[in-house]
């Protein structure tokens, strides 16, 4: 052993002083250095060391392949001959080679990581340089791994370095041109941002069956190298046994059905992954919600992620086709789903199987505008040990339709961190939970990577990992959402706890008053922001999340985040001319309110009174809205604060929420409701106050 | 030390690099003196392992070459016509290596002393890119050195080499075949004669001879002729009639002396017999089919 240990340091040491292959270090730092990421000043989370290695792995692999292909066949000649008339060098050759290539390329590509690490040492604590380093070496092993197994190999094959170097440079080139969002077997690049930090989804997923098939499929060529480079290498031949031969191809056999196991998983994900929203049946769910007098459900999830059994009761008020209109997973779909009459307009449901997030799920994704627009339908995730339940969510057959009871049955193991449930009870090593009548919107988030913390001095449920910087963002929101709090709660029993919420797209704001803050905060995407800006965004965050009243409405949401997907023509939602403008004046207020010294409400609303005549007010303002009516209606709600009490305008919004159906209302509605609860018309305000 | 029987190797079908090769090698520095393709080099793959051959056997020590092939290479070291170091490394690093690679401790006063042998000593921690081609040779014989092996074939070793280092060169084999058995394979006469004087000639992927330098020079007595030609139309009939071993031309009055042997039983007029060297008797022997010929 100790002999081999030092016939791979020797190869280590040959590898290293091969100056050529320090070429690596010279483009792992220029694609450090040239990374936007890296040098952005606000943060340097483990998310930003994920994307900076997944680029530069993608180019140094391609590059290493070459060397790695050069090295391996440096003394596969015959002006090798001094090596191979030695007896430890044939066994042990490959193996020697391939853990020299691996750790040599390990160690050129480290200063990379210690530079990230140096650098996030300012914005992490240990746990974030912790976690960064292993999404590095996550990014790194799978990668490096199969590059040097397929420099052996196509050295083994071919045995001339130009043509093999060309062969490893080929399939290298090959796999990274055909990148792809879609979850693919040789998906080479790593889209590992979601997943692997936060552990769940359909990237997170495929991501680690990604890169478990890229290691099992490496290490079943490496023994398939191993066995070849008996019959192909000098010295070697004749030499195999039939014991030692039999043992190769045991083991060559065993990775290659490994291989093909998880490939074979990745694809059938891929079916569920790829497929998208069921819109018709979603638009159907209103008329089909409005017909239930009552829908209980019965969900058991096993250790495995699995839901195991889901039992859905429901009566109908009025008869309705439901048969078809069952809004589940297609993953939950994938085994017959059976809908049973026991009597008139009584029906039960039943139904199981894994649950495979598509990729509609993703906010972050670039979608279709018709997706984009249907929010996060799956309503939460369940992957392994890990849960996220919202009430609304295609885990049940009627997804948009609220529930009026529920019994949610889990392995005692999971790590429950948030429950809303009324009861619960164990038995036989599962918890059962139940929820009776109003459900509210988060049911239950169970082994996420938290831990209790505060943020000012408010109980907090955080990310373990959290770096200083996106704690910055937590704490500037949380400010935002006691400062909303104090103006228009009336909620008397509310917890005022903040969550981090992982993975949905929006914040929530539950009706137990519990502030479920989405991980990437709006304000997280805008390092460039002044911090006028950053102190309105926040407050827009908080403010719309209580807006939609304890659910979760994306609409509205990507609505402020990419205003162009309410600016087409085609609009998909309602009316985006009153909603938008007056929760934004609504954040101007807080957070001027808040903050004054940074955010002057007064002179960012006489940029937008000076917009229609000076140009130059419109690249001043913090938020640009492209109607006229939106700039107008915040200049009037400027003007009818100015009118009104202090304070009273928050009642009127605090109203108007109470008020309202649904997330959205359009701009004669908002006018007349305004008129009701103040007594002035926005559109006569200069009769009504002369002093504006 | 080394026998081989009835060894045969074919490189595909048709190519015979190896024709029924018998040898028998005793301790000492034994020559393998053949032409270029002769078959050489394919001879010292086959008993070093790196080659598998056709038909017949091979042993070195007592080990047959293909079937306990561990047990040979634990025995032998090569020191191979072509061969490439490891540009970045110092001759120590590579001599670890070595014995790394033969299964030894890394001893470090054994690899100063091999390379104290070699007249390395003041390069040792040199770059092995930065040498001259006889430093690398030299190189190379340390390496065959260090794990102590009773066997070891060098295959053209002094090819290459100037003067200087081909006399040092001799000199460390004789000195080597002391102890060890080395196999000499060269088409150099020199180096046979400086070194051993044991040898087999090999020619065409057979043996032609073996036995003493003595017995090799014997065969070309009397056969061996030094003469005066104009040049010319004579000198173009002379090289046609005979075995030209050498000439040397005199412009001044036009003539060339010449050392030949006759390639028929027809002495040229003003022959000059002369003392046969093992150069002569070697050419004469690995010509032997054209002077058959034109006999």
């Amino acid at each position: 052993m100790i002999n081999y240990l030092r016939q791979i340091r020797f190869q280590f040491v040959v590898f290293l002083r091969e100056k050529i292959h320090w070429l690596l270090l010279v483009f792992g730092l220029i694609f450090l250095f040239t990374s936007a990421n890296f040098w952005n000043n606000d943060t340097f989370s483990p998310a930003y060391i994920n994307s900076i290695s997944g680029g530069i792995f993608l180019f140094t692999s391609i590059v290493y392949g070459v060397f790695a292909t050069r090295f391996f066949l440096l003394e596969v000649s015959d002006q090798s001959q001094i090596q191979w008339a030695r007896s430890r060098f044939r066994t042990d050759f490959i193996s020697a080679k391939f853990f020299a290539m691996f750790f040599g390329a390990l160690v050129l590509l480290l200063p990379t990581l210690v530079i990230m690490l140096i650098r996030g040492a300012a914005f992490n604590n240990l746990a974030g340089l912790l976690q960064g380093a292993a999404v590095w070496f996550y990014l790194f092993v799978p990668t490096f791994l199969f590059v040097t197994v397929l420099s052996i190999v196509s050295g083994l094959l071919l045995r001339k370095p130009a043509l093999a170097m060309i062969l490893t440079l080929l399939c290298l080139i090959g796999l990274v041109v055909r990148q792809t969002n879609v979850p693919d077997l040789l998906m080479y690049q790593t889209f590992g941002r979601y997943g692997l930090l936060y552990g769940y989804g359909p990237i997170g997923e495929t991501l680690r069956l990604n890169r478990s098939y890229f290691s099992c499929l490496s290490i079943g060529l490496l023994l398939f190298a191993l066995l070849i480079g008996h019959f192909i290498l000098p010295a070697n031949k004749a030499k195999l046994t039939w014991t030692r031969a039999g043992m190769w191809f045991f083991l060559v056999i065993l990775f290659s059905a490994g291989t093909y196991f998880l490939g074979s998983r990745l694809n059938d994900q891929k079916k569920f992954i790829v497929a998208g929203p069921d819109l018709e049946t979603l638009h159907k769910q209103d008329e089909i919600c409005e017909a239930l007098e009552s829908y209980e459900l019965t969900v058991t999830i096993n250790n495995r992620g699995t839901i195991e059994k889901g039992l859905a009761l429901v009566k109908l008020k009025k008869d309705v086709s439901i048969r078809e209109h069952l809004l589940l997973l297609p993953s939950l779909k994938a085994k017959p789903v059976t809908v049973q009459e026991s009597s008139e307009g009584i029906y039960r449901i039943e139904y199981e199987g894994d649950f495979v997030l598509p990729n509609y799920s993703y906010s972050m994704l670039i979608q279709a505008p018709e997706i984009m627009s249907v929010g996060f339908l799956p309503g939460g995730y369940i992957d392994h040990s890990k849960l996220l339940l919202l009430s609304h969510g295609q885990w049940h057959p009627f997804s948009k339709c609220d529930l009026t009871g529920l019994v949610l049955t889990i392995p005692e193991t999971f790590t429950v961190n948030y429950s809303s449930a009324d009861s619960s009870d164990t038995e036989n090593g599962m918890t059962r939970f139940h929820w009776e009548k109003s459900l509210p919107e988060v049911l239950i988030i169970a082994g996420a990577d938290y831990e209790e913390g505060d943020l000012n001095g408010q109980k907090a449920l955080l990310p373990k990992w959290l770096d200083l910087d996106t704690r910055g963002h937590y704490e500037l929101i949380q400010t935002r959402f006691a400062g909303l709090m104090e103006r228009v709660a009336v909620e008397t029993s509310r917890k005022d706890s903040v969550i981090i919420l992982p993975i949905v797209g929006s914040s929530i704001l539950d009706k137990n008053g519990s502030f479920f803050l989405r991980s990437s905060p709006v304000t997280m995407f805008l390092p460039g922001a002044t911090p006028a800006k950053k102190e309105i965004e926040a407050a827009l965050e908080v403010i719309q999340a209580w807006w939609s009243q304890g659910t979760v409405d994306t609409s509205l949401q990507k609505c402020f985040f990419i205003p162009q997907s309410c600016l087409r023509p085609s609009r998909s939602t309602p009316d985006d001319r009153s909603v938008m403008p007056l929760l934004y004046y609504f954040s101007l207020k807080l957070a001027s309110e808040q903050n004054p010294e940074t955010v002057n409400l007064e002179s960012i609303i006489q940029l937008y009174q000076t917009r229609s005549t000076d140009r130059s007010s419109a690249f001043a303002v913090p938020r640009l809205f492209d109607e006229e009516e939106e700039n107008k209606l915040l200049v009037s709600l400027f003007q009818l604060d100015q009118c009104v009490s202090d304070g009273e305008l928050w009642n009127v919004l605090a109203q108007l929420r109470e008020e309202k159906s649904g997330v959205w209302m359009n701009y004669e509605d908002l006018v007349s409701a305004i008129e009701q609860l103040t007594g002035y018309s926005l559109e006569r305000l200069e009769q009504q106050c002369p002093s504006n | 030390m080394i026998v081989t029987e009835h060894l045969g190797k074919f490189y595909g079908k048709d190519k015979q690099a190896l024709d029924d090769v018998n040898l028998h090698v005793p301790r000492g520095v034994y020559g393998l003196l053949g032409p270029n393709g002769a078959g050489k080099s394919t001879l010292i793959r086959i008993l070093s392992g790196t080659l598998k051959p056709t038909s017949g056997i091979a042993k070195v020590a007592g080990y047959d070459c293909v079937k306990e092939i561990d047990e040979v290479r634990k025995r032998i070291a090569v020191i191979p016509q072509e061969f490439r170091l490891y540009p970045n490394l110092n001759p120590i690093e590579f001599l670890e290596y070595m014995l790394i690679l033969s299964g030894k401790d890394i001893d470090r006063s054994l690899i100063m002393k091999r390379l104290a042998q070699v007249n390395l000593e003041e390069n040792a921690k040199k770059r092995m890119g930065s040498f001259s081609g006889g430093m690398k040779q030299r190189v190379a014989i340390a390496q065959a050195l260090i794990h102590e092996p009773q066997v070891i074939f060098a295959d053209e070793p002094t090819s290459g080499l100037d003067p200087e280092e081909r006399v040092r060169f001799r000199n460390l084999f004789s000195e080597i075949g002391l102890e060890k058995t080395v196999l000499l394979s060269t088409h150099i006469t020199e180096d046979i004669t400086a070194s051993t004087n044991k040898l087999s000639v090999l020619n065409h992927g057979k043996i032609i001879f073996s036995g003493s330098t003595r017995e090799l020079i014997n065969t070309a007595g009397g056969k061996v002729w030094s003469c005066r030609i104009r040049s010319g139309e004579d000198w173009e009939k002379f090289k046609s009639r005979n075995l030209i071993f050498s000439f040397t031309l005199d412009p001044d009055n036009e003539e060339v002396t010449a050392l030949y042997s006759p390639k028929t039983d027809a002495l040229e007029r003003g022959s000059e017999p002369l003392e046969p060297t093992l150069e002569y008797a070697y050419m004469l022997l690995v010509n032997q089919h054209e002077i058959g010929e034109s006999g």
